[in-house]
């Protein structure tokens, strides 16, 4: 699944630890997610969308 | 989150399931350098099981996703495969008994040998049915670790980390 995990965490000037801890999820967890080998499940996007501060499609873009 | 919830994250998944296993790999330990003796050990091996089913169950619900999908993955792969892998060696074995039957009663009679041979149970056809599916769990348990690994191996390859 396609997202913007990498560009929105350099916005903020994080690292995938800083990211792993705010969403309490391992940093093997967010590489994993923001390299797209693992689609997270709902209430992981949701808790994207709650530390990001965005809603969750413009963290996981639909794919056209 | 509520205070539990909060103190049970500080220790980690991966501490509570250091938490599980750590008892009945301590009997283990102790069997084998014959510390306590085999009585005292399977009874205290059979409380360890309990201790371990609830400590897995804690450290379960402390996992993200990735990680349960690891284990979710490795269970069917790993543990089907090894199932298949250990059905098909035994079939060999049911099916050819010439030319395995030696080999498998030497380590039958090596382990009653081992254990006390005066206990009531310890007999050859009954330790080599426990042996036997002891040894489909050891390829199960070997094969989920394996594909476990790989897993994680796969999804770290290719990727940009910070």
């Amino acid at each position: 699944m396609k997202n913007r995990i990498r560009v929105l965490r350099a916005e903020r000037d994080w690292t995938q630890a800083d990211l792993a801890e705010r969403l309490g999820v391992s940093r093997n967890a967010v590489n994993s997610i923001e390299n797209g080998r693992f689609d997270p499940s709902l209430p992981m996007a949701y808790r994207f969308s709650d530390v990001f501060k965005l809603p969750v499609e413009d963290i996981f873009p639909k794919e056209k | 989150m509520p205070n539990s919830e909060r103190s049970l994250s500080k220790v980690g998944p991966k501490g509570w399931l250091a938490v599980a296993v750590a008892p009945p790999l301590v009997l283990v330990l102790l069997d084998a350098m014959d510390v306590i003796g085999f009585e005292a050990v399977r009874y205290l091996f059979l409380v360890s099981i309990a201790w371990t089913i609830v400590f897995a169950f804690v450290s379960w619900k402390q996992l993200d996703d990735p990680s349960r999908e690891a284990y979710k993955f490795a269970s069917f792969w790993g543990i089907g495969s090894g199932l298949g892998i250990g059905g098909l060696v035994l079939f060999v074995c049911i099916a050819f008994p010439g030319a395995t039957g030696d080999l498998i009663q030497s380590w039958i009679d090596g382990y009653i040998a081992l254990k006390s041979p005066a206990s009531e149970g310890w007999r050859p056809g009954a330790v080599g049915y426990y042996l036997g599916i002891a040894s489909i769990v050891v390829v199960q348990l070997a094969l989920f670790l394996f594909v476990w690994l790989g897993w994680w191996a796969h999804q770290r390859l290719g990727t940009k980390s910070d």
